[in-house]
């Protein structure tokens, strides 16, 4: 079990000031640098952007080795991004051209890690149960429309904590087939797509038993839902908790008038 | 009778603390205050009083038949019974997760349809991976008091207490998917704990361990128990009956027996059940009148018994106690056959083999440091070790699904083929039968799972029939289930199935991990019958797992790792002396008694087998 390969977004415990961060501020935080990142297309900008992306992993003691690996499933789809980009923006042109669609393609795909290596900081940092914590605070205005906001959370909190426990099983169901002679990487995609169903079959049939398992277990812990229920180490708003958000807006805010005045030239 | 020595045990046991530690100064409120002292209820109230309980999931088919139950409180009482003997359902009554059809069902005084009772009673499953909540250790102990409402630092409280009770202090903080299958349900005896239960259903809580795991969670039960907590078990291990107050049979939804645990032996076989070998050996003792009780607190405690009173029966001068050095373990035809004439050609031969996780990152684990191994054609080799010693990464080397690193691998003379067709030609030539391998079924009918794997080797059609019938027999299933569909199977016939839409591909070689775990006697001496049956067809067979009793009776080789490293490889009557280095509550309790023995020069034969002992012990 030790030896499981880390799996996507799997909480990593240990003691950093991020780690330490109360969650509210991080998901609140979080969803404004991905709004900064978002219309970021340029070098400059982007490279303010991964700066503060090292300087935060440096901060939540994070090994760099840890993030790209619990990301390992996106690389794949960031070096399809690379090529489809320089494809089509080069376009069979000269050299110049292809020198131009190098940059776009490198751009394009550092956008996205940068967006991908931001969010998966989150559960990275946070313990699934304290994270659904901060997002049932987060959302707790909207249950006055009757919105679920506990139920959602703890839903949340418990897809996490069976990600790597899924990770594990479909990689024993995978190894299973392809021992039995299952093709899976031949064909074309709807050859592929039908191949996978001797793995995907099983799978949900584990997620269906393991589900009701955990519902029983839940049950005879005494779950009811949110209400009257309290918590070991209840949300507490640190000084610290108010420094670190005013100061991630700021420099937000920074940045955002550097792109507005520095880079687009637009004049007060 | 039975309640006054009861009543004398729990009084004793309730000098400490049952409940979560007492904290004056906070304020409780409500079931939680009364669950506190529930430790002290009066002598009257038993913990568990169940009255007439029938129940039907659908109204016709009675599961639970009139079952009546009394249990006092600090009593450690064992169900016993075979699967859908409706063991799983009366588990749910009695832990308040459903409600009786007919009858009533009371802990501690309280109806079972009270929410209150969830502050009582709590139940532990077998599956120690779908009870956990929280990713965090803390976080998940803390789920059922945060679910009663309790004030912070009393919650706090109850998890440090808890986790201490079970040993997990030191992992507070860790990964609940990091731990280990014992530690895992030690987590969720602690998270029942702290939940201020007095009453506690388990059901089958070891059946998914390894021997280690579970030999930590029996420790732990036994402490949690010595401080007054009731105990309602369900098992399938008779050894088990060594630990009860009391064992109750449950067949066909109604009691069959109940009685005291010494009492139980000279029932059992009546009942249907095997007796344990070390039972045997003390009853053939007792008979040659050996003074011996049967009444002990665990079968270690037994076995050591046994072993003194045999060496006290022997004391008188030129019994026994030579010290000539001991030799001649059992010899058996199979062992002769393999020790005659010329070896038979190795059908694989590893050599020097290494394997790590994670290669050169921080996180590099080593699994295989330079083992070294023969497997003859067309015999059995088990492979042995603790969890994570590395087995099931060397067996996924022998159909290629894990590649070589380091180190070669022969099959027939021939380096393992690493790719390309002549890889998928050695998957074809050796089957590999993961661990559960019945969660891989995906077929609407068992006929087409079984002809999955030989339609994908290229199997003519014409063929195809034939094998799957082959392969349906030669698992002992018969042809009315070609047609049904395997996952409204029962568990055991579910792995049957899976180890046949294997076979149906007609391997040579034969692999399996942990075939036998988490199956019932009667399913784990049908594949100990199909493995055999296999390997006398010429296959060879190759095994990972904890059961050292198949192991020992039936494989030809053993293979022992031990983190990764080759402990000892060999026939089994070489390997003997070698294994007995292993932790005594690992092994076999007759191969403990004869160790012991052994160890004082005693002139018997070292064994794992229960009649060569006695023959040699003249009983």
């Amino acid at each position: 079990m030790a030896f499981t390969p880390i799996a996507m977004g799997q909480y990593v415990p240990l003691k950093s000031p991020v780690h330490q961060l109360d969650p509210r501020a991080k998901l609140f935080l979080l969803v404004a640098v991905l709004f900064a990142v978002f219309p970021s297309n340029d070098f400059p900008s982007l490279a303010l952007c991964t700066l503060a992306l090292f300087g935060t992993v440096k901060l939540a003691r994070l090994p760099g080795g840890m993030l790209v690996r619990s990301c390992r499933p996106v690389l794949f789809l960031a070096l399809f991004t690379f090529v489809f980009n320089l494809l089509a923006g080069w376009g069979g042109g000269g050299f110049s051209a292809l020198l131009h669609a190098l940059g776009t393609a490198f751009l394009a795909v550092n956008r996205l890690l940068l967006l991908v290596f931001w969010a998966v900081l989150l559960p990275l940092t946070t313990a699934p149960l304290e994270l659904a914590d901060g997002m049932e605070a987060l959302l707790s205005p909207f249950r006055r429309f009757g919105f679920p906001a506990h139920e959602c959370a703890m839903m949340m909190s418990v897809a996490l904590r069976f990600i790597p426990l899924l990770t594990e099983e479909a990689d024993r169901i995978v190894k299973a087939q392809v021992s039995r002679g299952a093709r899976l990487d031949q064909g074309n995609l709807v050859q592929r797509a039908i191949a996978f169903f001797p793995v995907l079959i099983p799978l949900f049939v584990i997620i269906f038993r393991r589900a009701e398992e955990l519902a029983l277990a839940m049950e005879a812990r005494g779950y009811r839902g949110g209400v009257g229920r309290t918590r070991r180490s209840p949300l507490v708003w640190k000084k610290s908790d108010t420094g670190a958000t005013i100061f991630v807006m700021l420099a937000i805010c920074a940045f955002a008038l550097f792109r507005m005045f520095v880079l687009h030239g637009a004049t007060p | 009778m039975e309640t006054e020595s009861v009543g004398v045990q729990t009084q004793g046991g309730r000098a400490r603390s049952p409940g979560p530690p007492e904290t004056p100064g906070v304020a409780l409120s409500g079931c939680q205050g009364e669950a506190k002292h529930t430790g002290r209820m009066p002598e009257s109230d038993p913990a568990i009083l169940l009255r007439g309980v029938d129940f039907s999931y659908d109204g016709g088919n009675r599961v639970l038949k009139k079952i009546s139950l009394e249990v006092a409180g600090g009593e450690r009482v064992f169900i016993l019974g075979r699967n859908g003997s409706g063991k799983s359902t009366l588990v749910k009554i009695l832990g308040a997760l459903q409600s009786p059809s007919q009858g009533a069902c009371f802990i501690c005084g309280i109806d079972a349809s009270d929410a209150a009772v969830h502050g009582k009673v709590s139940v532990v499953f077998q599956n120690p991976e779908s009870q956990i909540v929280g990713a965090v250790v803390e976080d998940d102990v803390a789920f059922a008091p945060e679910n009663q409402g309790l004030p912070s630092p009393e919650i706090e409280k109850r998890v440090s207490w808890a986790l201490e009770k079970v040993g997990l202090l030191h992992k507070r903080s860790a990964l609940s998917s990091a731990l280990s299958g014992g530690e895992k349900q030690r987590l969720a005896l602690a998270g029942a704990l702290a939940a201020g239960s007095v009453c506690l259903i388990l059901d089958e809580p070891v059946a998914m361990l390894d021997s280690e795991g579970r030999v930590e969670v029996e420790n732990v039960l036994r402490d949690i128990h010595a401080s007054g907590t009731t105990i309602v078990q369900v098992t399938h291990r008779l050894e088990d009956v060594f630990e009860a107050d009391r064992v109750l049979v449950l067949s066909r939804g109604m009691w069959a027996w109940q009685g005291r645990g010494e009492d139980f032996w000279d029932v059992a076989e009546s009942l249907g059940f095997e007796l344990p070998p070390l039972v045997v050996l003390g009853r053939r003792l007792s008979r040659k009148g050996v003074p011996l009780s049967l009444c002990h607190r665990s079968s270690q405690t037994f076995a050591q018994n046994v072993v003194h009173a045999i060496l006290d029966s022997l004391s008188p001068p030129g019994q026994g106690g030579v010290d000539e050095p001991p030799r001649s373990p059992r010899s058996s035809e199979r062992e002769e056959a393999a020790d005659a004439g010329p070896p038979p050609s190795p059908f694989f031969e590893v050599r020097r083999l290494h394997y790590s996780f994670n290669v050169s990152t921080p996180l590099e684990t080593k699994v295989l440091s330079d083992v070294s191994c023969i497997v003859p054609a067309g015999t059995w080799l088990s492979v042995l070790g603790r969890t994570g010693s590395g087995k099931s990464t060397l067996i996924q080397h022998l159909n290629g699904i894990c590649r070589i690193q380091s180190g070669e691998i022969l099959i027939g003379g021939q380096a393992l083929p690493q790719s390309g067709s002549e890889l998928r030609d050695l998957r074809r030539r050796v089957g590999l039968v993961f661990q559960s391998p019945e969660v891989q079924l995906f077929s609407p009918t068992v006929r087409e799972e079984l002809a999955f794997a030989p339609k994908n080797w290229g199997c003519p059609e014409e063929e195809i029939d034939a094998r799957v019938e082959r392969a349906l027999e030669s698992v002992g299933l018969d042809m009315g289930y070609l047609e049904r569909n395997p996952l409204l199977l029962s568990g055991g016939e579910r792995r049957l199935v899976a180890i046949a839409s294997i076979l149906s591909a007609d391997p040579g070689c034969l692999v399996l991990d942990e075939p036998t775990a988490g199956l019932d006697a009667s399913f784990r001496k049908r594949i100990k019958e199909l493995l055999q049956g296999l390997r006398r067809a010429g296959k060879t067979v190759v095994t990972v797992t904890h059961d050292l009793d198949m192991a020992l009776e039936h494989s030809d080789r053993l293979l022992v790792l031990d983190r990764g490293v080759r402990m000892c490889e060999g026939s089994i009557r070489a390997t003997l002396p070698a294994l007995l280095e292993m932790e005594a509550s690992m092994l076999p309790e007759i191969l403990q008694v004869s160790g012991m023995l052994w160890r004082h020069g005693v002139k018997a034969p070292l064994t794992w087998n229960v009649e060569e002992l006695c023959r040699g012990l003249g009983l």
